[in-house]
């Protein structure tokens, strides 16, 4: 017997009908119109095959024993709310209709009954079947749609507490470095602007990766306006992970702040150089600098601030290594690189 | 021994929460090694043994969580303290898989630090 190759996906009906050679008939036919089918012998391999999830089962009225009965009742019994297994009973037509009807109601509940007078013609048999095939198959995809739900549930419940936790730190960050209550407010206010459009650029992509190149030019944007260019930026594009990209463009909000402050943006012709590349073929590496120029004289600071803290240790974490800081006189420099899989989305550039 | 300046560990993935706790710390005057995976943590923990407690997060990626590295902490560096903590599992003190405290997060950070003080002056 052809044990059907989808006995697996609530797509197949098993049959049960042990007189003569009806269920290998019944089988046969049903193969011929494309329908998987399993035909069981009553006694030894009916749980086995039940366990494997039939969409609908096919049974006589003689294959309706005690045992048979408690067996398919005991299925029943396991199903999920979702499922609603079809049961088609083919009966003699002088068999008990309303006796046989009443006892399986109330052994079976939850299940759907479909009763039939053999001889069945082939055609009506082949409709009940395709038309309850069609049921499980809505039915399937219900599952699947309260799984997909739960999941998405779970998720979101796991990226707020995230955002909050993340909201949280900068809160207690930024208040640390504040000098003013106006400092913090505006500083604050910054770095939530730029996580919020990091966050808005990431799910306008899709959700789970951003191209490099916009996550640069969105942050440096408001830089750039007025026919001003004061922060230049080239490299590949690439398509980083979502976590990346967040990391990146805060680091690249904090380093802006940085220059507009004290570095050379601080001045009105003071520029910002940001190049990024990939070399090597083997376990392609990343790299990116960020380079002042014509700003006031470089001074190391005496204490490290909020955001060049956030850089050395988003950067360390992302690549691998901490980043290199350089106040040089020419003007500060950052640069940073490690293996381009820790960023990269499945591993490929756009 | 004083807990002046004395060493922690702050394992987290999360790099705001890890910045977070480890200034925190530091202001209180601790030295602090942050480490974002259980394997950057134990390579620290191999080089710089006067290491005294273990601020770990559960969940993290990488080939260990939080509660495995502290099983390892627990067995190859028996002298060092542990805090666990975590925003999905619910779990106490008493039902840690190794000595040490829990807490949940997201966590107060006066409470910590006064809970790392004590347990380190309990050495």
């Amino acid at each position: 017997m052809n044990e059907s190759q989808s006995e697996s996906e609530l797509d197949w009906v098993l049959v049960l009908a042990p007189f003569r050679r009806d269920a290998d008939y019944i089988a046969a036919f049903l193969r011929e119109q494309k329908i998987g089918v399993v035909a069981a012998k009553v006694d030894d391999d009916l749980s086995h095959h039940l366990v494997s999830d039939p969409a609908i089962i096919v049974v006589t009225n003689e294959a309706l024993d005690p045992n048979t009965v408690a067996k398919i009742a005991e299925h029943l019994s396991t199903q999920p709310d979702w499922s609603e297994v079809p049961i088609i009973i083919l009966l003699e037509r002088s068999a008990p209709l309303a006796a046989i009807r009443s006892r399986l109601q109330s052994s079976w509940p939850g299940s759907r009954l479909l009763f039939h007078m053999r001889p069945i013609a082939p055609l009506e048999l082949v409709n009940v079947l395709q038309s309850n095939l069609l049921v499980r198959l809505r039915q399937r995809q219900v599952r699947d749609a309260f799984e997909r739900e739960r999941e998405l549930r779970l998720e979101l419940n796991h990226r707020v507490k995230n955002i909050l936790a993340s909201v949280t730190s900068i809160f207690q960050m930024t208040r640390r470095g504040a000098a003013t209550v106006d400092d913090l407010a505006r500083e604050f206010t910054g770095r939530l602007v730029a996580l919020s459009n990091v966050h808005t650029a990431v799910f306008e992509a899709g959700g789970e990766e951003i191209s490099l190149l916009s996550i640069v030019s969105l942050t440096v944007a408001p830089y750039n306006s007025n026919g001003l260019n004061r922060i230049d930026f080239n490299g590949p594009d690439l398509a980083v992970t979502r976590e990346a990209g967040t990391m990146l463009a805060l680091c690249l909000h904090e380093l802006t702040t940085n220059a507009i402050k004290y570095g050379a943006l601080s001045l009105a012709d003071g520029k910002v150089k940001v190049s990024w590349t990939i070399a090597g073929s083997n376990e392609p590496v990343f790299s990116i600098d960020w380079t002042e120029s014509d700003g006031p004289p470089v001074r190391q600071p005496t204490r490290q601030g909020y955001g060049t803290r956030y850089v050395r240790s988003a950067l360390g974490s992302l690549l691998g290594t901490a980043p290199t800081m350089t106040f040089a006189a020419s003007g500060f420099q950052c640069s940073a690189k490690g293996p381009a899989s820790r960023l990269i989305a499945y591993s490929k550039s756009v | 021994m004083s807990d002046i300046g004395a060493a922690v560990l702050v394992v987290e993935d999360e790099v705001l929460v890890r910045l977070a706790i480890v200034t925190s710390l530091e202001d209180e005057g601790f030295t602090v090694f942050e480490a974002s995976d259980a394997d950057a943590a134990i390579e620290i923990l191999n080089v710089h043994t006067e290491i005294r407690l273990m601020f770990t997060d559960i969940d993290m990626p990488g080939s260990m969580d939080g509660l495995k590295l502290a099983a390892a902490v627990r067995d190859r560096w028996p002298p060092v303290k542990i805090i666990v903590t975590s925003g999905h599992h619910d779990l106490s003190d008493e039902v840690l898989p190794v000595e040490g405290r829990f807490f949940s997060k997201p966590y107060d950070h006066s409470r910590v630090i006064s809970t790392v003080r004590e347990m380190v002056a309990a050495v």
